[in-house]
């Protein structure tokens, strides 16, 4: 069975697919707010990558502490096979409800 | 700790905590270098993380020269007010007094401090003047919860 993603869910994917290596918690968010226009939390950032994590979409490992951070590691994360194709189902999913439908593309 | 380092552990892994924490000050230091931030703003999300928001933060940060700096410590629940105020000065004329003197109905406590004696203050509460280029400004930052910032 293909894996369910929420609207948010599909974002923070997009997110991580676009930054490839580079996807950790402060960049995820900007690019959220710079594509998107909200500013999600960071507490909704995590909670969503942890679920999403559960389930196999996503994987997360440390890395080296950083002075700029307090000397604190950040938490990276990278998609997942699964996680890749739960993707491109839900965008396939969009693409099809709105084919057709008259008035959404400019 | 505080009730919003409490809260900040709920449900969280030390992991994932300090990666958070982390998040959250490299995130502060980048918007103040940009210089497009409250200072306020920044220092009460960095209560809110339970990260610590230092003088020396607030200077490295904005990349600012400190002309002048002072604490003020307050009691509200004391009447008349008790307050301290640290004060630092160098020694370039920036049309500042030389000598802040403040007066409280209960007492005084005034002293003088070299700048680099605010590094080893926790807190960043403060009234801070600050030089950048040819501007001098001026913050505060009052102590109990960071509540306002005025005439920046």
């Amino acid at each position: 069975m293909a894996d369910y993603l929420g609207e948010f869910e599909q974002l923070v994917l997009l997110a991580l697919a676009r930054l490839g290596d580079d996807a950790y918690g402060v960049t995820i968010r900007a690019t959220l707010i710079e594509r998107t226009k909200r500013r999600p939390s960071f507490g909704a950032i995590y909670s969503t990558l942890r679920r999403m994590e559960d389930k196999g979409l996503v994987r997360s490992f440390a890395g080296e502490p950083e002075a700029v951070r307090g000397g604190r590691a950040k938490k990276h994360v990278v998609l997942t096979p699964r996680g890749r194709a739960a993707l491109r189902e839900a965008h396939a999913a969009v693409v099809r409800m709105a084919e057709g439908v008259v008035g959404l593309t400019r | 700790m505080t009730p919003l380092t409490f809260l900040l552990r709920v449900g969280r892994s030390d992991d994932e905590r300090l990666s958070l924490q982390g998040d959250l000050g490299e995130e502060r230091r980048a918007r103040l270098a940009r210089g497009g931030a409250r200072i306020a703003d920044a220092a009460r999300e960095a209560t809110a993380a339970g990260l610590p928001f230092t003088t020396a933060d607030v200077v490295g940060d904005l990349r600012l020269r400190v002309v002048e700096m002072s604490m003020v410590f307050e009691i509200p629940s004391l009447t008349p007010l008790v307050r301290m105020w640290v004060v630092s000065h160098e020694s370039e004329p920036v049309g500042l007094p030389s000598r802040m003197l403040v007066t409280s109905p209960g007492g005084r406590v005034s002293t003088r401090f070299d700048a680099a004696a605010f590094s080893h203050f926790p807190l960043v509460p403060l009234d801070l003047v600050v030089k950048s280029g040819s501007q001098v400004r001026r913050c505060t930052i009052p102590v109990a919860g960071v509540r306002n910032v005025i005439g920046r």
